[in-house]
């Protein structure tokens, strides 16, 4: 048991390192510099009392692009290895396809997450210098940001094993980016509709991954107080439910996939 | 051996050859931006157009396309300044059975016509009509949410949105008198607002409405009431122009066109009077009340102004 969870973190390791040499942390710098840009557009303006859009322009900046790393780097993972040819000679060894799975899953897990902490810091850098006072919400977003992470990697590990590599990409991105209009319309829709079509809505809105839910951007930026713990706690245990079910599918797929 | 020696040498030779082409890149970029920074403003050429060229232009395809996408990205904007104005809840129209159960919206015109909207619930649905359970629950934890009617926040925080807002589209006249109305009586901006206006003013100069409110600002700042009657009376022209285009068209002025048409007639006979001018601010004021018969502000000065020349004031 202990072999295999060393060998699955060495696939997360190597996951991690490729990442690093593929350049994927210096796209964090540079969006590092597009949002003190922002800030710089916000010092223009010159007018006392505009937090908010500091902090609108920051987190808008993070959240987009932490998403767009995390999918694309979880969507390149296992389509790669298999147009390159190196997961037969790491299959080749004792490690379990589950393993290899997880090793991808975990390494993408760690990098998204360095990627969105490294983006607050930066945040809460700028918003230090301003001073721009930032309260118990900011870290609980932060959190929420991570989980995510999380969250998008194994959607988008797993949707890899069923679509092809543009699909996966275009399909995940605008799941994750999206998610939060489709709420929405459901919600505005949902008084005018009646029978089949009501039901169906409903369905379709209790059943879909919200990770919508998982911004907390919105109250950091309006200046809202933290939230209760116990909707933390929920989210966690909502994230971890569909992340485990969306593991599982893709832990079932690749062992039977054919290479 | 002396294959291997060569084939090191070519590496070695290739690999300072990309190094070199890589920082000769740097000097011809900095050209390049050197360049761009000279000849811009001898090759930019600003687009003016008259109400008629604006309005033909809309009509074209390929302006109608591009157009669409700056309307889009300026009406996203203007969204976002009414997330600001609602600390980030998101309120909507009342359906239909809503309505029939007495839900409306309501009217909020506590900051100017120009932010004058109607707000409806919270699209976030309250406990007792969620259907969502403790998904609801979290929602309404996780989004901005409260319940009953909107709350309105300052309205300064507003003023980047504007910026950007005319950056995207130059042409959303409402941006730039929104956006200077803050500027001036909420932030205590009132020359970052003249600036605004006058840029926009540069940028549509058929707009009567920003020269009403450049003329309302030059008038209650800066006392600078002989620039205030340039603009007003430019303002008026314009506005009386616009106004007759629109009747050809069996269209009339919304709110917010009103009113800035009738602060222009009575900003420009208080500058009148201010520069004891009386004889043209009578004149303004007979004009502006057949113009706008329904501004009773015209009709109260037009007393003052009278008093003026009776040398009772």
């Amino acid at each position: 048991m202990g072999t295999a969870v060393k060998k699955t973190m060495s696939v997360a390791y190597v996951t991690v390192l490729e990442s690093v040499r593929r350049k994927d942390p210096y796209v964090v710098l540079i969006l590092g510099a597009a949002m003190v840009l922002g800030a710089g557009v916000f010092s223009r303006f010159g007018v006392e009392g505009l937090e908010k859009f500091v902090k609108d322009v920051g987190l808008t900046v993070t959240t987009v692009f932490s998403i767009v790393i995390c999918v694309v780097a979880a969507a390149r993972q296992l389509p790669t290895e298999i147009q390159n040819r190196t997961l037969y000679p790491a299959l080749g060894k004792p490690i379990s396809r589950t393993g290899f799975f997880l090793g991808k899953y975990i390494g993408v897990g760690i990098m998204s997450s360095a990627v969105v902490v490294a983006f607050y810091v930066l945040l809460g850098i700028i918003l230090l210098v301003f001073r721009i006072p930032v309260g118990g919400v900011f870290y609980q977003a932060l959190y929420l940001r991570v989980l995510s992470m999380w969250f998008i990697a194994a959607g988008v590990l797993c949707l890899s094993l069923f679509l092809t590599h543009g699909a996966n990409v275009t399909v995940s991105l605008l799941a994750c980016l999206c998610m939060q209009i489709f709420a929405h319309s459901i919600l505005y829709m949902h008084d005018e509709l009646t029978g089949i079509s009501l039901r169906l809505a409903e369905g379709l809105y209790l059943v879909a991954p919200h990770l919508e839910l998982f911004d907390l951007s919105k109250k950091v930026i309006h200046g809202w107080p933290a939230i209760p713990l116990w909707v933390v706690g929920g989210m966690t245990l909502y994230g971890l439910v569909y992340t485990g079910i969306l593991l599982t599918i893709g832990c079932a797929r690749f062992r039977r996939m054919p290479l | 051996m002396r294959t291997l020696s060569a084939n090191a040498t070519i590496a070695v030779a290739d690999r300072t050859m990309h190094k070199k082409t890589n920082l000769m890149c740097i000097p011809g970029l900095l050209i390049a931006a050197l360049l761009v920074h000279l000849l811009t403003p001898h090759l930019q050429v600003e687009a003016r157009y008259k109400p008629s060229e604006y309005e033909a232009a809309k009509e074209t395809i390929a302006v109608s396309l591009m157009g669409q996408l700056r309307m889009s990205v300026g009406d996203l904007m203007w969204f976002k300044t009414l997330e600001y104005l609602h600390n980030g809840i998101i309120y909507r129209m009342p359906t239909k059975r809503e309505e029939s159960t007495g839900v409306h919206a309501v009217e909020f015109t506590g900051m100017g016509a120009g932010v004058a909207h109607k707000d409806g619930p919270a699209l976030v649905p309250d406990q007792e009509t969620d259907w969502r359970g403790v998904l609801g629950e979290m929602n309404r934890n996780i989004e901005p949410w409260r319940p009953g009617h909107a709350q309105h926040s300052a309205p300064q925080e507003l003023i980047p949105w504007y910026q950007l807002l005319v950056r995207f589209n130059p042409h959303y006249i409402q941006a730039y008198t929104n956006g200077a109305f803050f500027m001036s009586d909420f932030a205590g901006e009132p020359e970052m607002g003249r600036e605004f206006l006058a840029a926009g003013a540069e940028k549509n100069p058929w707009s009567f409405e920003i020269r009403s409110a450049l003329g309302r600002l030059c008038f209650d700042y800066f006392k600078d009431y002989e620039n205030a009657v340039e603009v007003l009376v430019k303002a008026v022209e314009l506005g009386k122009e616009e106004k007759r285009y629109l009747a050809k068209r069996d269209d009339e002025f919304d709110n917010v066109q009103e009113q800035l048409l009738s602060e222009a007639y009575l900003f420009l006979a208080r500058s009148y009077v201010e520069l004891e001018q009386y004889d043209e601010a009578l004149a303004v004021c007979d004009a502006g009340m057949k113009e706008v018969p329904g501004y009773n502000l015209l009709r109260v000065e037009r007393r003052i102004v009278k008093k003026h020349m009776a040398g009772e004031l």
